[in-house]
């Protein structure tokens, strides 16, 4: 323990070196702002309550707004907008998930090159328009994401699992869109879904980069006062239904895809972090699973075992791919591995690995402006507050191996391990 | 400012691409402070602080890879690259032990080179640097181990190219497009040469070119320069160099006409296609500003929704994506690839992009276009600065191609002095009227 809180005061002091962190509120929303200036770039990213749960009985309308978004704006052409963005050398776009939409910019920090952009991020933010050429090419991207998913072997695997967990709750579908499904969302509907769900009261901002507080509150203020009120959703926690194990047939496949499946936890559940500590003995990059399945008996190249929290649920899924003749036994020395892990736990020197993988881990991702964005997106996410910017490493410095073998246990036991495979 | 005033403002766009390309290059020059050394066995040494976290980078890089391996033995380097994970006699246990101090460790077998590379606590660094030493020389062949280590090398090429058509038909592109070439074949080899690879070739291999005349280490973090140089010289410097095997020269040989490649699959989801031509890379470039125009014609056409493929084709709805690759950074004759993605059953006849293409090597684009690409490709540059690990691979791999560092440092320089004259130049030479291959590729 004592060489953690030695490891944790050397990082901390040259993290604190670099950056500042700080919260505050821009027009009710709620904000987070970390000065750096390693690096003449600012990056901004605006976070919303947007994603596929809300679609209610509009599969799509979720994702197809946040593609419509910083294409044309109000008073700005497609070519106007995009124009304004690359001519400043502007990395923008939009992410999209389950849970959540965002918007994003990366742009260098000089006023130059800073302004336009981010005037025309706000435009598009706040005055955000919608045409039917444009819905129309999106879908045609939509669509094509859901022919691609339909040749992809892991995925539709996780699926089987994911749909008798959650039934017809956003999680139990996928996350992209037939044609048949797109057809029903037209302008009007992006209309009011922007307007319902891109609201102040939806949204999280975040900046990190070479400005100061004064410059970051400005362009907080630009982003966020032109956005609608709005109101705070809840969304209930999902319960797990019970799943049984199945065999897919997929065309021509060189290896046979195993997926082993077990409901999990959701983001904001206070043994998450223990939990993906735990299973990194296991199924990490260098665990359990891939020392017996590759290392011992040659049977796969990759194998791993993967916590996926979600905002309201969560699974856990070990996955490989092996050759016809040893897929069976793949499988059988993964339950067994599994099994083995269950009711041992982990050692206290693969605890001490673990822990020490997280926080270096930590460490190097908190040295980029990116891998900060990408940290404070996770804690948002997860229903944390800023201050856990700091607890997270003593949180994981302080786990010992008796809280990570009854966690990965009790989390793990509730059901069967569910158990897909796709070959042809 | 309204966007549209901008717009119309050239002097404003020149000024604004002008600002970017000086922050460019003050940028790289205060960052890239690279200390460079060689030792008296061939080894070369390259060093680069960086305080801003307590963990140290090393990667030692090998000048050998696929572009070496002659038909019969194909994937020995990325077949060496996995037994080089078993450890020595003195550390056998060194993957325990770099995870027991929290630390990661890979390799990567391409076209050109072979790395391998350690992110370790600041502590570590005498550790990793008498390992990297050790194992540079004293690896251990096990033969049970390896027998099993081959297995997990068919499952990788299984995994990455035999489960997909798609991919599958791309590697048979590649030997159609590079006939007799060092990249003829992908650096995972083919199937049956992995099958029959024998310890004798494997460690015949490592002897040949696991030397320290044929290698760099490279170090960044949170080090000290002077201490860093001793600490190398420490584990490296009494290792004997050994006389290369000659390389084999086998330069491509051109397409002597278009040539063209089908398949069709039920695990392809759209209809596609792509050209591909043989252009020069930086190393073998006769004049290396093309090079520049090439990677600015790339941007060009294919960088942002305003470049001339997105336009052309994505936008106007005729295609659902467009890609193209240039990889520049080769010690040999490289390839311009240009793909356009459609829905199923679409005429994907490459007449209209090879009718694009003719209108740009005439000059129909314009400086504003020309500018938003180099202004693009300028703060992408800038943003790779954000990652460090980014940062240490670049300087290696211009090292390892034996690349003047000046020429990496210079980049933005290089970039900005692209014209257009220069983008119809480079058009006009390599791609317009040249032999292509084209790889059609469509959903059954």
């Amino acid at each position: 323990m004592k060489k953690f809180i030695l490891l944790l005061l050397i990082f901390n002091t040259a993290f604190s070196q670099n950056s500042k962190i700080t919260e505050f509120k821009s027009n009710g929303v709620k904000t987070w702002f970390v000065e750096r200036h390693n690096l003449p770039i600012v990056d901004v990213k605006v976070i919303f309550d947007a994603g596929a749960i809300n679609d209610q009985n509009l599969r799509g309308v979720a994702s197809l707004t946040n593609k419509n978004l910083l294409l044309i704006c109000a008073d700005k052409s497609r070519q106007q907008v995009t124009r304004a963005f690359e001519s400043q050398g502007a990395e923008y776009g939009k992410d999209f998930g389950y849970d959540w939409s965002d918007v994003y910019l990366r742009v260098l920090s000089d006023k130059e090159h800073l302004n336009p952009a981010l005037n025309m991020f706000a435009s598009c933010l706040g005055k955000a328009k919608f045409s039917n050429k444009l819905l129309n090419k999106s879908k045609q991207k939509v669509i094509a994401s859901w022919q691609e998913l339909q040749k992809e072997p892991v995925k539709q695997a996780i699926l089987a699992i994911k749909k008798q967990y959650y039934g017809g709750h956003a999680y139990g579908l996928p996350a992209e869109y037939s044609a048949k499904e797109v057809a029903k969302v037209n302008v009007n509907s992006l209309v009011r879904f922007y307007q319902k769900n891109y609201t102040k009261n939806s949204a999280h901002l975040i900046i990190v980069g070479d400005l100061d507080l004064a410059k970051a509150r400005i362009i907080a203020d630009k982003l966020t006062k032109s956005l609608p009120v709005g109101s705070k959703r809840l969304h209930a926690l999902l319960k797990h239904n019970v799943a049984v194990s199945k065999k897919l047939k997929f065309a021509s496949q060189a290896q046979i895809t195993t997926v082993i499946g077990f409901p999990g936890v959701a983001l904001s559940n206070d043994d998450r972090l223990k939990f993906l500590i735990s299973n990194y003995p296991f199924g990490g990059y260098y665990g359990r699973l891939i020392d017996r399945l590759r290392e011992k008996n040659g049977y796969v190249y990759a194998a791993n075992s993967y916590v996926v929290p979600r905002r309201l649920s969560g699974e856990f899924y070990i996955i490989f791919r092996s050759r016809p003749e040893v897929s069976s036994a793949a499988k059988d020395l993964a339950l067994k591995e599994f099994k083995n892990y269950l009711s041992q736990g982990p050692s206290e020197d693969e605890v001490s690995n673990a822990k020490k993988h997280f926080l270096q881990n930590l460490f190097r991702k908190r040295s980029s402006n990116e891998g900060v964005m990408s940290e404070l997106t996770d804690l948002y996410v997860s229903g944390l507050s800023l201050s856990e910017f700091d607890e997270v490493p003593k949180k994981i410095a302080a786990f010992n191996r008796d809280d990570l073998k009854k966690v990965f246990a009790r989390i793990l036991s509730v059901q069967n391990p569910t158990v897909v495979t796709v070959s042809e | 400012m309204l966007a549209s005033n901008f717009l119309q403002d050239k002097e404003s766009i020149l000024f604004r691409y002008l600002s970017l390309f000086i922050l460019s290059v003050n940028i790289y020059a205060g960052l890239h402070n690279v200390s460079v050394a060689k030792l008296g066995n061939g080894l070369r040494m390259m060093v680069l602080p960086n305080h801003s976290v307590p963990q140290v980078w090393v990667q030692v890089w090998y000048n050998v890879a696929s572009k070496d391996e002659l038909d019969g033995h194909t994937g020995l380097s990325h077949i060496l690259e996995h037994i080089m994970f078993h450890g020595t006699a003195e550390n056998p246990d060194y993957v325990k032990n770099i995870l027991l101090s929290g630390g990661l460790y890979n390799a990567v077998t391409s076209k050109d080179y072979t790395y391998y590379y350690q992110i370790a606590p600041k502590d570590q660094l005498d550790y990793i640097l008498n390992l990297e030493a050790d194992r540079m020389q004293n690896l251990v062949f096990n033969k049970s181990k390896i027998a099993k280590e081959l297995l997990a090398v068919k499952e990788e090429r299984l995994l990455r190219l035999g489960n997909y058509p798609d991919r599958l038909a791309m590697e048979q592109a590649n030997s159609m497009l590079h006939i007799r070439g060092p990249y003829h074949h992908y650096p995972i080899g083919w199937m049956s040469d992995i099958e029959s690879a024998n310890i004798n070739a494997i460690k015949n291999w490592y002897k040949s070119w696991y030397v320290p005349n044929n290698a760099i280490v490279v170090v960044g973090g949170d080090i000290d320069v002077n201490n860093t140089y001793k600490l190398i010289n420490k584990y490296f410097g009494k290792l004997q160099p050994r006389v290369l095997p000659s390389r084999v020269g086998r330069p491509d040989v051109p397409l002597l006409g278009n040539s063209s490649l089908t398949v069709k699959n039920k695990l392809i989801a759209h209809d596609s296609f792509s050209i591909s031509f043989l252009v020069p890379s930086l190393v073998t470039a006769s004049d290396k500003q093309d090079v520049y125009s090439l990677l600015v014609l790339c941007a060009l056409l294919n960088y942002g929704e305003n470049s001339v493929l997105r336009e052309r084709f994505v936008n106007s709805g005729s295609a659902i994506n467009s890609y193209v690759s240039y990889g520049y950074l080769h010690r040999f004759d490289s390839d311009l690839s240009i793909a356009l993605v459609f829905g199923r059953g679409s005429n994907i006849s490459e007449s209209p992009l090879l009718k694009v293409l003719n209108k740009l090597a005439e000059g129909n684009f314009s400086e504003q276009d020309l500018e938003r690409a180099k202004a693009m490709l300028l703060a992408h540059h800038v943003f790779a600065q954000d990652s460090f690990v980014n940062t240490l691979k670049s300087v290696a791999n211009y090292a390892v191609l034996d690349l003047n560092d000046k020429l990496r440092v210079d980049f933005p320089k290089f970039i900005g002095k692209v014209t257009k004259k220069d983008i119809m130049h480079v058009l006009n030479v390599y791609l317009i009227k040249k032999p292509y291959l084209k790889l059609n590729l469509l959903g059954a």
